[in-house]
């Protein structure tokens, strides 16, 4: 009568391999075959730095979402925290204040973002969704709408240096990485999102303190991308004021691909770290194949429409066939 | 016992806007006792137990524990207090493991220089209090694969490991079989002998007599007496809490029957519902007892057209059903549905009264596409007044209503239709009372009027009471057919826990 | 129980004129004063901001707000996170399309026929993948925002249609009745959905589906189909306000409409309508257009960099939605 209950000995988030990255795998070997210098060292390197980028960001975004929220704007305060970056570099600030100053507004955007979300109480959707525009207009404000090129070879060592062979990012990126899948798996802040995201009255019933939960875990979502913003500036040698745009989308689908549901409570980094290679993939094939700026919006918008969906659709036969 | 009570509230007041839900309550718990809290729906019970465990905060009063004065200002304080509280929707996480559900909040770190969670440490603790409770499941189990009686017991142990004096359970046995309430019984009785003291919320009558020692009746935002269990009747129990006799609890007339209104043949859905034939005549009410995961709310799902069926066939007054079943086709062909869960599935809480009761019949009452206010007030009206339903507006919106009269217009919604049957899943479940005594009237009226029901409950006395028919499901087939007459409690019982002859 | 609470018998003529007037107009009377409000402090520090040309100016800007604010108004009243994000793009690509069949010679009705039908059938996708395939909102009008703008680039070219038939070009900068056609045409949408929304079985679905979707379906409502009836009034709904634009700029172009959405979010939430479904509505909608369009009026009168909009709009969503949250909709 009773079913024997399935026995997991590691709390929820990293048992298994997700089944996408099967899918990974399949996709680099097609791809390398058919697609002329993809299989290459030099390129297979650069989708891995390329990447680093989208994981730091991704990693907010798992937190954000396992919560059951979401974080939309993490693309443009990127992009706003690379512009404080550059003016601030521009204007002769040390360099390490400089970084420090666009980290800081990162974190300063998620604080705000974080405390509507929690005190306010606004869906995060639509707290996000304002941080997101009101970034990308502070952004444009602050830059006048242009890019701010031109930094110091020491700044740009962030984003271009290399340490034993390995780009800088790539170590960062590896580096936050670990330590949010610590802070998932081994601290309180991690087991209370998933329990906020399992369900956040009985999460406030036991004591947690959902609030400052949130706030915590926006917060850190808006300074990975402050982090990430600084990174691209120095990879890229300038701030840009549009350069997050669609970065959110690339970091839900990654977060979503690797196997965490929007609806949350459970899932994890590692498989958004599958997520973010797939992605990273996808956009490294669309310019090995030169499609034009256009075939690109449109075909990420298709792609981000159907792994999601698929990923909907194959959660809902897997359930009616355990019925 | 001797020394002063372990819980003392006085004179405890809590105003919402426009309610007045406690007007200076006084509520005593000695330790060892299981003392039962009753009252109808919005009588305040739930007011006060959530002041006690910190999720309100009351307007004026002192709570008193082992006579020193505390302040519950969260429910954390709550848990420090030595408060514990089983709610009726239950409080743990389902993607979360056992060891992780009962040390949620307080886990146990390590004293390592960057300290982590302790898991070797909560595992060991929580096997042991699984092992003090009788439960043989690792605990590391995720809840979301426990069953329903399972994920109790985790919350008993939840509050065993908060080492709480005092345990709040609210309407514990809603969910669970008999044999599970059982098994919950003994272990209320074993905390109660360490000492414990225990505050049962219950509707059901006869468990307050099983495991009662005394009994508080609130009414209105009011204690209306505190008496011993022993000693006491029903009768006068019933009378405290709704301040006027009832003569009885189920008033029915005998109808006769008329032709076949639902007619379900070898009806299967996977492993929910196997190969289930029944039949329910106009005028008649039949029963569908079983116990809760037998399968009875899936059948009556899947009658109305809200899963789909796998094998079988559905017949509604003559109609056969075709492949595409679905509520909307139901509702068209005259038969509606009550959901358990009024407010989950029932209603539009923010919506007006009116707005509910015309929803499943805005075809009907319109048929030129066209909507008109003074018709929807007029029907809606007509309902307020035929169901009784207390309302200052038809406009008002309906989460401002009680339990009863919410139920009421779920009531009202489906007998606009006009729809001659009926499903009717747990009709009277958390409602006070004299509200039930009027659904069942209601019912009663609705069958000498022809209509066809097939009344889905877990309280037998209320299957055997209104049925005419009962038929008793257990893992997922109907087992046996009784007619109103050869049926008992104890055969019903007998059949729905697979004791007899059922399927294996 | 029953007795001890009052119990209402009937209802008068005027009680129920009084209870309809109160669930259209809801809480939308103190949006309009927040409009009044910032008309007159406008009025004082914006230069030129009172002359009738500056406010015909609004009105006909607000219009085409409005038009598309009526399909997101609809969309986001369904709940569970419904929006449309899509109605920029959605915007471009049947505009685009149109004034490409205009130019190919086609009469101005097939012409219009054809852009609504492109935008209706941009809704219709978003609608079905929301319903059947069960994608949030949010994702799938995403996903149709990049798919409409890459296909109106790709079939653009980065070439501008320009120059209509003065009959096309009557739509958007005609006069009907002394009043701007765009202000008329906005009317007439408007006074038609308000109608719909209130007065018929859809509206009253609408309103349903948002407070409850899983008990409006138990009680016969065929869910997905008004949802898809809804996403596609949406896409609809943009390409009219894309025929009006293009019409009235005579010129056709594939960036037209980019984050008009984020207008359209503003404007309807600024109205009042919730994102928790079936609270707000149509009447809040128009005030929430004309309290956009005028803070965007003004800030062009008052110099602000238009680099700034975006910002604002940002501030604007989220401080309505707390404003509604802490002001007009205490209960929760």
């Amino acid at each position: 009568m009773r079913r024997e209950p399935n026995v997991s000995r590691v709390p929820v988030s990293v048992r298994r391999v997700p089944g996408t990255f099967y899918i990974l795998i399949i996709m680099i070997s097609l791809a390398s075959i058919t697609i002329p210098g993809f299989g290459t060292v030099s390129n297979l390197l650069n989708i891995l730095l390329q990447g680093s980028f989208l994981a730091i960001v991704a990693c907010g975004a798992t937190l954000a979402i396992i919560s059951s929220g979401i974080d939309l704007s993490v693309g443009t305060v990127l992009s706003l925290s690379g512009v404080v970056t550059g003016l601030a570099l521009h204007a002769g600030i040390p360099i390490a204040l400089a970084i420090l100053s666009g980290v800081l507004t990162g974190l300063i955007c998620g604080i705000i973002t974080g405390s509507l979300v929690a005190f306010v109480g606004l869906e995060p959707f639509i707290a996000t969704f304002g941080m997101m525009s009101m970034a990308q207009g502070l952004g444009l404000v602050l830059s006048n709408g242009a890019s701010i090129p031109g930094f110091q070879e020491s700044f740009r060592w962030f984003g271009e240096g290399v340490v034993w062979k390995v780009p800088v990012p790539l170590i960062i990126a590896l580096v936050i990485v670990a330590c949010i899948w610590w802070l998932l798996r081994h601290t309180r802040l991690g087991l209370y999102i998933y329990a906020i995201g399992g369900s956040e009255e009985v999460a406030g019933w036991s004591g947690i303190e959902v609030g400052r939960c949130k706030l915590a875990l926006y917060s850190i979502s808006g300074c990975l991308a402050g982090i990430a913003g600084v990174l691209l500036a120095a990879r890229m040698n300038s701030g840009h004021p549009t350069v997050g745009v669609g970065w959110e989308m690339d970091a839900i689908a990654s977060v979503v691909i690797g196997g965490t549901p929007l609806t949350g409570g459970r899932g994890g980094v590692i498989g958004t770290m599958v997520g973010v290679a797939i992605v990273s993939v996808l956009r490294n094939i669309l310019n090995m194949l030169r499609l034009s700026s256009p075939w690109q919006i449109t075909l990420i918008g298709a792609i981000v429409v159907i792994a999601i969906g698929l990923d909907i659709l194959l959660r809902r036969w897997r359930l009616a066939l355990e019925g | 016992m001797g020394d002063g009570p372990l819980l003392k509230m006085v004179g405890i007041t809590k105003e919402f806007p426009g309610v007045k839900a406690l007007k200076g309550v006084d509520f005593e718990l000695r330790a060892g006792e299981v003392h039962v809290l009753v009252g109808e729906n919005g009588a305040g019970k739930s007011t006060l137990m959530k002041i006690l465990s910190g999720v309100y905060r009351p307007d004026s009063g002192r709570i008193l524990i082992n006579g020193k004065e505390v302040q519950i200002t969260s429910p954390r304080k709550a848990q420090e207090s030595g408060i514990a509280t089983i709610y009726q929707e239950f409080n743990l996480i389902p993607y979360l493991s056992i060891v992780q559900n009962i040390f949620l909040g307080r886990e146990l770190m390590t004293n390592t220089a960057i300290p982590r969670m302790n898991y070797r440490e909560m595992r060991v603790k929580a096997k042991e209090l699984l092992d003090s409770l009788g439960i043989q499941i690792s605990p590391d189990t995720l809840v979301k694969d426990l069953s329903m009686a399972q994920r109790q017991m985790i919350e008993v142990a939840k509050a065993l490991s908060l080492e709480a004096r005092i345990l709040i359970m609210d309407e514990p046995t809603s969910a669970l079989t008999s044999r599970e309430i059982e098994h919950l019984f003994d272990i209320v009785r074993a905390l109660k002998a360490s000492g414990m003291g225990i505050i049962y919320i219950s509707h059901r009558l006869e468990e307050i007599e099983r495991i009662g020692d005394r009994v508080t009746v609130l009414r209105d935002g009011e204690v209306i007496g505190t008496k011993d269990v022993s000693g006491l009747s029903t009768e006068e129990l019933i009378t405290m809490m709704v301040g006027r006799e009832i003569g009885d609890l189920f008033p029915r007339e005998r109808v006769s029957k008329g032709e076949v209104a639902l007619k379900v043949e070898h009806l299967s859905r996977r492993n929910v519902v196997k190969d289930v034939s029944l039949e329910v005549h106009y005028g008649e009410i039949v029963g569908l007892a079983g116990l809760v995961g037998s399968g009875r709310t899936e059948l009556a799902r899947l009658i109305f057209g809200a899963d789909r069926f796998d094998h079988g066939e559905i017949v509604i007054s003559g109609r056969r059903v075709k492949g595409d079943h679905n509520p909307s086709a139901s509702v068209r062909s005259g038969l509606s549905f009550l959901p358990e869960d009024r407010k989950e599935q029932g209603l539009c809480l923010s919506l007006s009264v009116a707005n509910n009761v015309i929803l499943a019949s805005l075809r009907r009452l319109f048929p030129h596409r066209i909507t008109s206010p003074r018709r929807e007030m007029n029907v809606t009206l007509d309902y307020v007044r035929k169901l009784r339903i207390a309302i200052p507006s038809p406009f008002r919106a309906v989460k401002s209503l009680s339990g009863g009269n919410q139920q009421k217009v779920v009531l009202a919604k489906w007998l606009c239709t006009q729809s001659k049957v009926f499903i009717f899943d747990e009709p009277t479940r958390g409602i006070d009372v004299a509200a039930k005594a009027e659904i069942h009237g209601l019912m009663n009226e609705l069958a000498e009027q022809g209509a066809a029901i097939l009344m889905i409950s877990s309280e037998l006395p209320e299957i055997l009471g209104m049925s005419d028919r009962i038929y008793v499901m257990h893992e997922g087939r109907i087992v046996k057919e009784f007619t109103r007459d050869e049926a008992t409690q104890e055969e019903i019982l007998r059949y729905a826990m697979g004791g007899v002859g059922g399927a294996a | 129980m029953y007795q001890r609470s009052q119990q209402i018998q009937t209802l008068t003529h005027n009680e129920i004129s009084k209870g309809v007037a109160t669930e259209v107009f809801g809480g939308s009377g103190s949006r309009f004063l927040l409009l009044v409000g910032l008309i007159v402090v406008l009025s004082f520090i914006a230069p030129n901001f009172l002359s009738l040309n500056n406010f015909i100016n609004v009105f006909r800007q607000a219009s085409l707000l409005l038009i598309m604010s009526i399909g997101m108004t609809l969309v986001i009243l369904t709940g569970r996170g419904g929006i449309d994000l899509s109605i920029g793009s959605v915007l471009a690509l049947s505009s685009c399309m149109a004034a490409s069949a205009l130019k190919a010679g086609l009469p101005v009705t097939v012409s219009i026929i054809i852009g609504l039908s492109i935008g209706a059938l941009c809704g219709l996708v978003n609608g079905a993948l929301v319903t059947m395939v069960g994608l949030p909102a949010f994702i799938a009008t995403f996903g149709m925002m990049q798919i409409a703008r890459g296909a109106v680039l790709l079939y653009m070219k980065g070439a501008i249609i320009y120059g209509f038939s003065p009959a096309f070009r009557f739509i958007g900068a005609g006069h009907l009745f002394g009043l701007p056609m765009p202000v008329i045409v906005a009317g007439v949408l408007f006074a038609v959905f308000t109608f719909v929304l209130y007065r018929t079985p859809f509206g009253k679905e609408v309103y349903a589906i948002g407070a409850n979707r899983i008990a409006a379906e138990l009680s016969g409502v065929r869910v997905n189909r008004v949802l898809l009836t809804v996403y596609t009034i949406s896409g609809a709904m943009a390409a009219c306000a894309g025929l009006v634009y293009i019409s009235r700029l005579n010129a056709a172009e594939s960036v037209i409409g980019q984050l008009f959405e984020l207008q359209a979010i503003a404007a309807t939430v600024i109205g009042g309508t919730s994102f928790r479904g079936g609270e707000g509505g149509l009447i809040g909608t128009i005030a929430g257009a004309l309290i956009i369009t005028f803070l965007n009026n003004g800030m062009n009168l008052l110099g602000i960099s238009s680099l700034w909009q975006l910002f604002v709009l940002g501030s604007v969503i989220v401080s309505g939605v707390t404003f509604d949250m802490y002001f007009w909709h205490r209960s929760r």
